[in-house]
């Protein structure tokens, strides 16, 4: 009997299910030695999971593991490192507090805290458009001497 | 060789944090010891009540009829203002009157420092205000100008 009247056969009985293990064993390692293009031989090996049977491929090992092991760990450093250096800290996550403290006694009322907060930034931008107005009159005598000089 | 990576990985995670509280001159003068001097007020804001306005930590310190306090919060903005990335500043009588600081950004935070010396009365009153968050300086002069918060 050829090899490929014995795999038909072997075939056969299979569908029909009437294989014995070592039938089915004997199947298996005649299949994965058969190349592919037979329509029956390839239907046989996909419906027995015919991956099960191909010889396994050794994996390549390309570094040495402890080589392997250093550069997993540097790349999750640099995945760390980029998210925590780009990431901004939304202020939205930022946990709520309102606190305020004058001459050692902590204030507690929250809107108090707030219109301490407006009077400050109020007397802030007071201060910011006093020095722009002075840097503007400053500029305005500049223009005027240097028109002066001019004619 | 995994127990050293995880270490590492998380050594990393907080060090931004940890650089983020970069130690600036000013950086004292919030701690409690500062606080229970006399004629200082501290501030502290953070959270729901800056929601829109890209700050997430607003904190001021006002020093009122204490020269020795204003002084030395005044040494400590200017160096602090010399590393500035910009600074709009203005003197008076040879002092800093007041002062504008975009510092150097930490963690992807933008960081700003104003400053204050005045009068009120027949009393020096000097304020210091660190905000920190993602707002750019057009959005905290914005800020600035905002009566209501």
């Amino acid at each position: 009997m050829t090899m490929q009247n014995e795999i038909y056969e072997l075939i056969e009985r299979y569908f029909n299910a009437e294989t014995t293990l070592e039938e089915e064993r004997r199947l298996r390692q005649l299949l994965a030695e058969m190349p592919p293009g037979d329509q029956l031989a390839d239907e046989a090996k996909a419906v027995m999971g015919f991956s099960l049977c191909a010889p396994r491929r050794k994996k390549a090992r390309l570094m040495p593991q402890g080589v392997r092991a250093w550069l997993t760990a540097a790349a999750a450093i640099a995945i760390v490192f980029t998210i925590g250096l780009f990431m901004p800290d939304s202020h939205d996550s930022t946990p709520d507090m309102i606190y305020a403290c004058i001459n050692g006694h902590e204030v507690t009322d929250n809107n108090e805290v707030m219109l301490m907060m407006q009077a400050e930034l109020s007397d802030m931008a007071e201060a910011s458009e006093y020095v722009s107005d002075c840097i503007d009159e400053e500029w305005n005598a500049m223009r005027e001497a240097f028109d002066e000089t001019q004619q | 060789m995994r127990r050293i990576t995880i270490l590492i990985i998380l050594v990393l995670s907080v060090l931004p944090k940890v650089l983020a509280q970069e130690s600036l001159d000013i950086s004292p003068f919030f701690s409690h010891d500062f606080f229970e001097k006399n004629g200082v007020t501290t501030l502290t804001v953070k959270g729901e009540k800056l929601k829109d306005t890209g700050i997430g930590t607003y904190r001021s310190i006002t020093v009122t009829g204490n020269d020795e306090g204003s002084d030395q919060l005044a040494q400590a903005v200017k160096h602090d203002g010399a590393k500035a990335l910009t600074r709009e500043v203005s003197y008076r009588d040879g002092k800093l009157y007041f002062g504008f600081y975009v510092l150097k950004p930490h963690a992807s935070l933008n960081r700003y420092i104003l400053y204050l010396d005045r009068t009120e009365g027949e009393e020096r009153k000097t304020t210091l205000i660190y905000l920190e968050g993602t707002a750019d300086t057009q959005k905290i002069k914005k800020f600035l100008n905002k009566k209501d918060v």
